[in-house]
């Protein structure tokens, strides 16, 4: 399933939806379904999919932080973490997350339209670096996980970094030092 | 440091300070590297171009010392090296660094890749008497063997060297046309080298000195101490080598001195 590219989901997608249509929906369907959360509940598992996706979407090079499973990535780490205060600071941050996507909505965050969800992320990400509130310091957690998680995934890599891996260099374009000729 | 130790533990009527140590040298002296000043950098000219296949290369890049060298430097003695890297890597180190989310921030992220230098300063701490090892009297291991006290302090002439690591790395970077995104100037606490030295000096001055040139005891004959205690001083180059070309030295003598029965 790692292999998996984002063109590779859309075609399985539609391929769901024909052989639906044809009867043999079910089982494709379950081939696909997601493995349930073992940290997170549903509803958190859905939050943080999208928190990750705002942070690294997918654009036009390559597929975003969704596609890279960075959330399925972030749960297994936290089933295993042995500091429960590393579970407590996302459960709390994902609820405060919710609380101020409400206070600034009505809405919890997965409701909120996408301009809400993106001024919730801005005011997260208001002094990073030097983080103050509660809500800033998870955004500093957050973003250091779905960064480490996105950039170590196979579409990390291969795709949005095309990493080369280990090979010949036969030339090197170099750095003009000074501002002038010397290229080595 | 465990050499020095085990020295200091074997105590005999004839050796009453511990075993070779009738200079009272054993765990002083004691002496590392300093690092902790880095500058890092952005090359410019390489923001938004192709990726390369720098995982190719061996290794960073390395500045061997230029301090008092030719010229005295008027705050400081002795000299540090820098040590850096650059160009793409498999995983982008600065991403979490990186200010922002969303389309713009993946794209700098991107864009950035293979731009990125840094170096840090790796300098020479000076040897110094009162820099020191001894038994403690209180903390044992787990088969109740007094465990080392340290009282060692970094010293003026490593604070100065620390400050014009950041000075010249900085000057360096603005020289060769780096867009520079920071200069740290803290020194890591005493001991982050995890370079231990020169707690079983070497010297020609028994009264002053642990060993001799073979890292032999001036006390006695058939003790010889191989690893980083017979150092007179750390310079300012990672210490392995050193100890292997050392032990090296110390073999060949030992054996030709075996061989003439003086041992």
């Amino acid at each position: 399933m790692d292999d998996f590219t984002r063109r590779d989901v859309i075609r399985l997608g539609t391929a769901a939806t024909l052989s639906a249509s044809l009867g043999g929906g079910e089982a494709l369907a379950q081939a696909v379904a997601p493995p349930a959360p073992k940290f997170f509940t549903a509803e958190e598992f859905a939050l943080v999919d999208e928190l990750s996706e705002l942070i690294v979407p997918t654009d036009d090079h390559s597929p975003g932080a969704r596609a890279a499973k960075v959330a399925d990535y972030i749960d297994a780490r936290l089933a295993e973490a042995w500091d429960p205060a590393e579970k407590m600071a996302w459960r709390d941050g994902l609820k405060l997350v919710d609380r101020m996507a409400h206070e600034r909505s009505g809405k919890t965050f997965m409701q909120s339209s996408g301009d809400d969800r993106i001024a919730v992320l801005t005011r997260m990400a208001e002094h990073e670096g030097k983080p103050q509130r509660p809500d800033e310091r998870f955004f500093a957690e957050l973003k250091e996980r779905v960064v480490y998680a996105y950039y170590t995934s196979r579409i990390g890599i291969r795709q949005e970094m095309e990493y080369k891996g280990n090979g010949l260099l036969t030339e090197f374009e170099g750095f003009a030092v000074g501002g002038g000729d010397v290229r080595r | 440091l465990e050499s020095a130790r085990i020295m200091l533990l074997s105590k005999s009527s004839a050796h009453p300070n511990g075993i070779g140590n009738s200079s009272g040298h054993v765990g002083h002296n004691f002496c590392e590297h300093v690092m902790g000043p880095h500058v890092t950098g952005l090359a410019k000219d390489r923001v938004g171009k192709p990726k390369t296949i720098d995982d190719g290369r061996p290794g960073g890049f390395y500045l061997a010392r230029f301090r008092n060298l030719s010229e005295k430097h008027p705050r400081f003695i002795r000299g540090y090296g820098f040590e850096g890297s650059a160009g793409s890597t498999m995983f982008p180190g600065y991403a979490g660094d990186t200010p922002g989310f969303g389309v713009g921030f993946k794209k700098t992220v991107r864009d950035n890749a293979g731009a990125y230098i840094s170096m840090g300063g790796f300098g020479e701490v000076l040897p110094r008497y009162e820099n020191q090892v001894t038994l403690d009297p209180e903390v044992t291991d787990k088969w109740g063997i007094p465990a080392l006290r340290f009282d060692f302090r970094f010293g003026d002439n490593e604070k100065k060297m620390c400050e014009d690591m950041a000075d010249a790395g900085q000057e360096m970077f603005e020289e060769a046309g780096f867009e520079i995104l920071s200069v740290t100037r803290n020194m890591y606490t005493e001991g982050w080298s995890i370079h231990e030295l020169g707690t079983a000096r070497m010297g020609t001055d028994k009264k002053t000195s642990v060993l001799n040139q073979f890292q032999q005891s001036h006390d006695v004959k058939n003790l010889f101490v191989v690893d980083g205690s017979s150092h007179v001083s750390a310079s300012c180059q990672n210490p392995t080598w050193t100890i292997m070309a050392l032990a090296w030295r110390s073999c060949d003598y030992l054996v030709s001195e075996f061989q003439k029965g003086n041992l």
